[in-house]
């Protein structure tokens, strides 16, 4: 009876409506209900028991781990009270969640259903009880639901299962009993206070030591640093100026300090900056381009606008082709392309400020070794003037200057006087030819032009922008006839004075002569006239020695002067790449890994190029592209050859031995040169017209002429330097790529959601739809057909 | 007992009780007279009896020589109602099936056309090969399964209740052969597999077939009775969670299942449910009970759903048929339960 009242209320609870039921209906529900109580009280008790056991696992765990932080002192004694109350309103809460969470009604229905094969008889009957349902079924299935529950044996269905959980409680108390038990003291370092010290609070870590700059590069960038250095002290070794030599050498230093790890990044950034600013030469380069802001450090009285424009011009300018008479600006239009590209950055003003005195030195060297390329018709001919036109058609500055010494010996030692005689006009030709009467002319127009708008700027406050540009203009023009003269005046003052030494000499020759017969008459004609003529050639020959060594002084001059700005063109780039290098490599990997890339390029540069040419369109034409655009872009960067270069020289870059030593040239290009960033030619040529090209060579303080000789191959001018700087090969083969049955297999294997089994799939489509119109194909034949295709279509 | 059973509205407890125990041993009596001449196959005889009594049809799928049309035949004179049966050919048209209207001379000089009705005008309909006759014919029997009448020119004919189409195909033998589209398969509740038979039931179909007399049954049931079951199965309440159940195995049909979505392509229509819950109802009335269970549902998931889902090419790809799809749908649907 006590179950049927509790029943009852069970009934209550499932909304049971005694309405709607019969009295033997509802009695028979009730006794299913009673049923399922049973069943939820054993699942509650299985269910409580697992609960129980992760609960218990999870406290003992953590009443360990308190137990092992208030031995060890770890927390504070006031805390305790408070961990403690916290435990035991957490246990409190479990355990009354255990208890109010009580197994659903009909989930205990299903459960009986399950475990005892009752196909949902009490769940359906639970269900159609609590639904307005035909009382009828409701009844009948009541009646049947409470039937085969009366004979479910519970224990057997739902027998009792141990908790699952109890290894990990097992462990869990044993921490506890360990916590209790165990001595701390294998926690506390010996002098400290336990524990705690464990979980102190955080101690900022000693400060990292600044990492060095050879970190941030890679095993390709350090070996690069350690070859530029070597480098970079040979030349310097090469070269005459003794600032320039002390400044490769702390560049070289540099370059050492950073492969070898002893500098850390800002401290190499620093010394970079430091040698760039104290480089020899480097404030004289644009005195008259940046006169107005040297003049004025503050840079109140610089016209921004000026500035941009005079930027702007010398950009243009840059573009321009300065000389207009040699062949250097054939390649003007890659440089062009190079200087747009590279605009505004301080490399490219670098690049275009080196480039300006190339060509300025090129145009000195052309326009001596021309002045005596064509004074030579007149002289005597033997092998001192082949020997000579060879040095004027090689144009180096340094061979002419030799020549002229040994001319200046012969005219001394073993020289009659004809030949005297042909090779001091000669030397007055060369004189006269190296003076140009339209250079002071036109020097002096520029300088009262710029004066003249200097003058009107003050006035006025600015200038308009055609102004600007003019000023600009010629101020550029006028620094280019000033270094030029400047280079020239000093062999054509030489000459001058050669000619008028040998002038003189002619005076002293008719006075002698004169003289001469005076003793004639005294002393006889024969005897006068043998020793006139001895005291002339004297003279003569006097001066001729005298003149010839000082013009070939001043050439060796003018070729040591060009070595030395060569080599520190070559140390600032170094410079430059390195502080570029350095800065990049703390921003991002990205900045060093195109570091790297480049030190690859520079080594791959090395091996020559291997790529060639598709006679069609593959599919890695696309990226052969972008490697032929990327390596025309470092070649207009980097190789300042204007299309000169080669195959020695690469030759020389694949068979490059330790022993082999740099030697600066005029070319720019030197032979066996180890240097990466050398290897572009200097010389000139002409890019259209191959294997013209002719490079010259001089040994500093070497003795004897060693003229170079190029040799060029089918190849010449922009595009060998373009591909001596492609740093990639590219090898696209058309129909390279999965085969068409490869794509089959991929598609079967892995869906066909793939892209190139979309591109078969549209193919063979359209050749099945078109043999299926045009055979005669079973209508069944044909729907099977286009099922499939509608089967293995692209998703 | 038949006006009884005819009976409507709410009925009381004792006379549902008595209802319920009649259909069960009208059930129980038909499947045991269908086992007197068919041997083994229960599965197939209990799909057939179901779709017979739930107003479904049967597509039947096995290789010659398994008993299909035989099955057929014992089921409809089992049940005393009129049969007829339909060789599905290529050349076969729709009017062959449903019929036409032919000219028809009264003797008086006078002529008229009179529709002259096909054998779809019958109780069981027995389509044989049914994939051999073309799309057109056999898209003749879409109205007759789905409505239950058939449109000839303007006019419409009701079929005879009960009107069960039991079709055959043959799995192995498709050439020259029209497979049936979706929207026919669809019309068919079951699609049950007529298997092989085992060394004991050969024994056994030899035993009984080899020899001068065949065995005959006769009829246990009438037309009327049939729709009496099917109006009392179909009034069996079932449970919420037991639909829900059907339910979500349809919904799985559609991609949703794990392990099984690779290999879907489209799934069962919502007819697949009422088929699923209609068979339930009918299955658990033949076992004894009154409620349809969940194992119900899951029993004939398959057969149910066989037909209706379509499977990609990656199923095709990896040899995976539909029954092996299901399979992985149910023990999705278990999991989650």
């Amino acid at each position: 009876m006590a179950v049927d009242s509790r029943s009852e209320r069970l009934g209550a609870t499932m909304d049971v409506r005694p309405d709607r039921l019969g009295d033997d209906a509802r009695q028979r529900l009730h006794e299913l209900i009673a049923v399922l109580a049973r069943v939820r009280r054993r699942l509650w008790l299985q269910r409580s028991a697992a609960r129980s056991v992760r609960l218990l696992t999870l406290a003992g765990l953590l009443f360990a781990s308190l137990i092992i932080l208030i031995r060890s002192a770890a927390v504070a004694a006031a805390l305790d009270s408070r961990v403690e109350l916290g435990g035991i309103c957490v246990g409190v809460l479990g355990v009354l969640w255990m208890v109010l969470h009580q197994t659903r009604w009909r989930t205990a229905a299903h459960v009986l259903d399950g475990r005892a094969q009752g196909y949902d008889r009490a769940a359906t009957a639970l269900d159609l009880a609590v639904r307005p349902m035909d009382p009828a079924w409701t009844s009948i299935q009541a009646d049947a639901a409470t039937t085969w529950a009366r004979g479910v044996d519970l224990p057997a269905a739902l027998p009792w299962r141990r908790p699952q959980g109890l290894a990990e409680l097992a462990v869990a108390a044993l921490c506890v009993v360990t916590a209790f038990v165990l001595p701390l003291t294998w926690l506390a370092p010996a002098g400290r206070g336990g524990v705690a010290h464990a979980v102190a609070p955080f101690v900022p870590p000693a400060p990292l030591a600044f990492p060095s700059a050879a970190d941030l590069l890679s095993a390709d960038a350090l070996t690069l640093l350690r070859e530029d250095a070597e480098v970079l002290a040979d030349i310097g070794k090469q070269v005459d100026d003794v600032a320039t030599k002390r400044w490769l050498e702390r560049v070289a230093q540099v370059l050492r300090d950073v492969e070898q790890g002893r500098v850390d990044k800002r401290t190499a950034l620093v010394a970079l900056a430091k040698l760039e600013r104290t480089r020899p030469g480097a404030s004289g380069n644009d005195s008259l381009v940046k006169d107005k802001p040297s003049s004025d450090p503050t840079g109140k009285d610089a016209d921004p606008k000026d500035a941009a424009n005079q930027r702007s011009a010398s950009n243009d300018a840059a573009n321009q082709d300065p000389a207009g008479k040699n062949s250097a600006g054939k390649n003007s239009a890659g440089k062009n392309s190079a200087g747009k590209n590279a605009a505004g950055t301080p490399a490219a003003s670098d690049e275009r400020r080196a480039e300006k005195d190339r060509q300025t030195d090129r145009a000195v060297t052309n326009r001596v070794a021309n002045a005596l390329n064509d004074a030579l018709a007149g002289a005597p001919e033997g092998a001192m003037r082949d020997a000579m036109k060879k040095a004027a058609e090689k144009k180096d500055l340094g061979l002419m200057g030799r020549m002229l010494e040994k001319l200046a010996e012969r005219a001394q030692k073993d020289m009659n006087d004809k030949e005297l005689k042909k090779w001091m006009k000669v030397a007055e030709k060369f004189a006269d030819k190296l003076g140009d009467q339209q250079v002071p002319k036109r020097f002096s127009e520029l300088e009262r032009r710029v004066r003249r708008l200097q003058a009107k700027r003050k006035q006025q406050g600015g200038l308009g922008q055609s102004d600007r540009r003019r000023l600009a203009s010629n101020k550029r023009e006028l620094q280019q006839l000033q270094k030029e003269h400047g280079d020239v005046a000093g062999a054509k003052y030489q000459l001058q004075r050669l000619q008028k030494e040998a002038k003189k000499a002619a005076q002293e020759l008719r006075r002698t002569r004169e003289a001469a017969s005076r003793l004639q008459q005294q002393r006889g004609k024969k005897s006068q006239r043998e020793l006139r003529r001895q005291q002339a050639r004297s003279q003569m020959q006097r001066g001729l020695r005298e003149q010839m060594r000082r013009a070939a002084g001043e050439m060796r001059r003018q070729s040591g002067q060009q070595r030395t700005r060569q080599a520190q063109r070559i140390g600032q780039r170094r410079l430059r790449d390195l502080k570029d290098t350095l800065r990049r490599s703390g921003e991002k990997n990205t900045a060093r890994k195109d570091f790297e890339r480049r030190a690859r390029e520079k080594k791959t540069a090395q091996t020559g190029p291997k790529g060639r040419m598709p006679d069609r369109p593959t599919p890695g034409q696309q990226s052969r592209r972008a490697a032929e655009r990327r390596a025309k872009e470092k070649a207009a960067r980097q190789a300042q050859g204007q299309g000169k270069q080669r195959s020695r020289d690469s030759e020389a870059g694949r068979r490059g031995k330790k022993g082999q030593r740099f030697r600066l040239g005029q070319g720019d290009m030197p032979d066996r040169t180890r240097m990466r960033m050398m290897r572009q030619s200097q010389g000139q040529g002409d890019p259209t017209q191959p294997g013209s090209q002719q490079g010259e060579g001089s040994k500093p303080g070497g003795k004897g002429n060693q003229p170079g000789q190029g040799q060029g191959g089918p190849n010449t001018g922009k595009r060998n330097a373009m591909a001596a700087a492609r740093t990639e090969q590219v090898k696209g083969v058309d129909g390279e790529g999965p085969s068409i049955k490869k794509v089959f297999t991929e598609a079967a294997k892995r869906g066909f959601a793939r892209r190139g089994w979309r591109q078969v799939y549209a193919d063979y489509s359209e050749v099945a739809e078109e043999m299926m119109e045009s055979e005669g194909l079973p209508v069944g034949r044909k729907a099977l057909v286009k099922r499939y295709f509608e089967l293995i279509r692209p998703r | 007992m038949s006006q009884q059973l005819n009976g409507s509205g709410a009925m009381d407890e004792a006379a549902l009780r008595e209802k319920i125990t009649w259909v069960t041993a009208r059930l129980s009596a038909l499947r045991s007279t269908i086992g007197e001449v068919i041997v083994g196959q229960e599965a197939v005889v209990e799909g057939a009896i179901i779709g017979l009594f739930a107003g479904g049809h049967v597509l039947l799928e096995g290789v010659p020589g398994v008993g299909k049309t035989m099955l057929v035949r014992t089921l409809a004179s089992a049940v005393n109602l009129q049969f007829s049966r339909v060789q599905f050919t290529p050349d076969l048209m729709p009017t062959d099936i449903v019929g036409t209207h032919v000219l028809i001379d009264d003797g008086r000089g006078g002529r008229s056309f009179t529709f002259q009705q096909g054998p779809v005008f019958t109780n069981i309909l027995l389509a044989d090969e049914v994939n051999r006759a073309t799309p057109k014919t056999q898209s003749a029997l879409l109205e007759a399964m789905a409505e239950g009448h058939v449109t000839v020119g303007r006019d419409t004919h009701p079929l005879s209740q009960p009107f069960f189409v039991m079709a055959t195909q043959n799995p192995l033998e498709m050439e020259g052969t029209y497979p049936l589209p979706e929207a026919q398969l669809d019309r068919f509740m079951f699609k049950l597999d007529v298997p092989f038979p085992s060394r004991a039931e050969l024994h056994e179909i030899v035993v009984r077939t080899v020899r001068n007399e065949l065995t005959t049954v006769s009829a246990v049931l009438t037309g009327e009775e049939i729709l009496a079951v099917r109006k009392i199965a179909l009034g069996c309440p079932i449970a919420h969670h037991i639909v829900d159940f059907a339910i979500r195995i349809v919904e799985a049909t559609h991609g949703n299942a794990k392990g099984a979505q690779q290999y879907l392509r489209a799934g069962a229509s919502p007819r697949a449910v009422q088929a699923l819950i209609v068979g339930a109802k009918l299955r658990a009335l033949f076992d004894g009970r009154t409620n349809a269970a969940i194992e119900d549902i899951r029993h004939l998931a398959t057969p149910v759903l066989r037909h209706r889902v379509l499977l990609n090419f990656d199923a095709e790809a990896d040899n995976v048929n539909p029954a092996q799809v299901l399979e992985t749908i149910i023990a999705e649907v278990d999991r989650t339960l």
